[in-house]
């Protein structure tokens, strides 16, 4: 019997609160700014699509920077044009004969 | 209350465009989504939060209601569902939440108030209380919720929990042993 009451006691000090007199005005300005923010939720494959295109960037990321190889640039690809520099020769050599 | 047909109506002009005419449904059942929701969630704020949560989601599904059970029951399905979630997330966080009740319970202990002593009593009580009835299983407490906070008939309450009559009556009994048992401990 006590017990019944306190149950009592404690649902009647719960139901005397009352809401917002304010909540539906509030309710409706949500809902009107939630339509003009275009607010919508983001389905399940949406989700899916957007996750799997940031994986498909990202792996491609980083198979591009993988392609690049130092070994692949050939040595015998620089090639210099060096018919106007002086041969060193000329200066090193005792024997060449520097004279006209 | 207006009659189903009503209803029907004003959701038929809803979804054709009339959207200011949600604020005569919310007028409507405020008031018993608030009682529900104060029976799981036990604060004002917390209660105000679902309210508004629950009308969001009715509109927004609004085109999915057809009309085969009461635009109520439908209503108070949402509502529990709503609680019934509000409160999964809550215990997620019960750590925080209950230091933060805690604290919230030594500053409320005013110094004007007549028997600091006896307001401490009524409050244990009151927690005894609340604890017995957020640990009976979710059936039991919905349709002691649905019972005791908005004076639901148990047709209604086995309708908005898609239960029999009999199966209500029985989760009723449990729940008022259970409590019972719980606040003799």
């Amino acid at each position: 019997m006590k017990t019944e009451q306190s149950i009592t006691d404690f649902i009647d000090s719960k139901l005397k609160i009352e809401p917002n007199p304010y909540l539906t005005t509030q309710i409706m300005a949500k809902l009107e700014s939630m339509e003009h923010n275009g607010h919508y939720k983001l389905s399940s494959l949406q989700k899916t699509v957007v996750a799997v295109s940031i994986t498909i960037v990202v792996l491609m990321g980083i198979s591009f920077g993988t392609l690049y190889n130092k070994e692949k640039t050939d040595s015998y690809a620089l090639n210099i044009n060096d018919y106007q520099i002086e041969n060193l020769q000329i200066f090193s050599d005792p024997l060449v004969n520097t004279e006209d | 209350m207006t009659n189903p047909e009503e209803i029907k109506y004003i959701i038929s002009d809803i979804l054709t465009g009339e959207r200011e005419k949600f604020s005569v449904i919310v007028n409507l059942y405020k008031d018993s989504v608030f009682r529900i929701a104060i029976g799981y969630m036990h604060t004002k704020d917390d209660a105000e939060d679902i309210v508004q949560e629950v009308f969001i989601k009715t509109y927004q599904s609004l085109s999915g209601f057809k009309g085969k059970s009461e635009f109520s029951t439908w209503l108070y399905r949402i509502t529990v569902n709503t609680c019934l979630n509000a409160i999964e997330k809550k215990q997620r966080y019960s750590f925080f939440q209950k230091a933060e009740d805690t604290v919230s319970r030594i500053f409320n202990i005013r110094s004007d108030e007549k028997n600091p002593e006896e307001m401490l009593v009524s409050r244990e009580k009151e927690k005894a209380v609340q604890d017995a009835i957020d640990s009976l299983p979710k059936q039991q407490r919905t349709a002691f919720t649905l019972k005791r906070y908005d004076d639901l008939s148990q047709k209604e309450i086995s309708q908005i929990m898609d239960l029999s009559e009999g199966a209500v009556e029985q989760l009723l009994q449990r729940a008022k042993v259970n409590l019972t048992n719980k606040l003799k401990k």
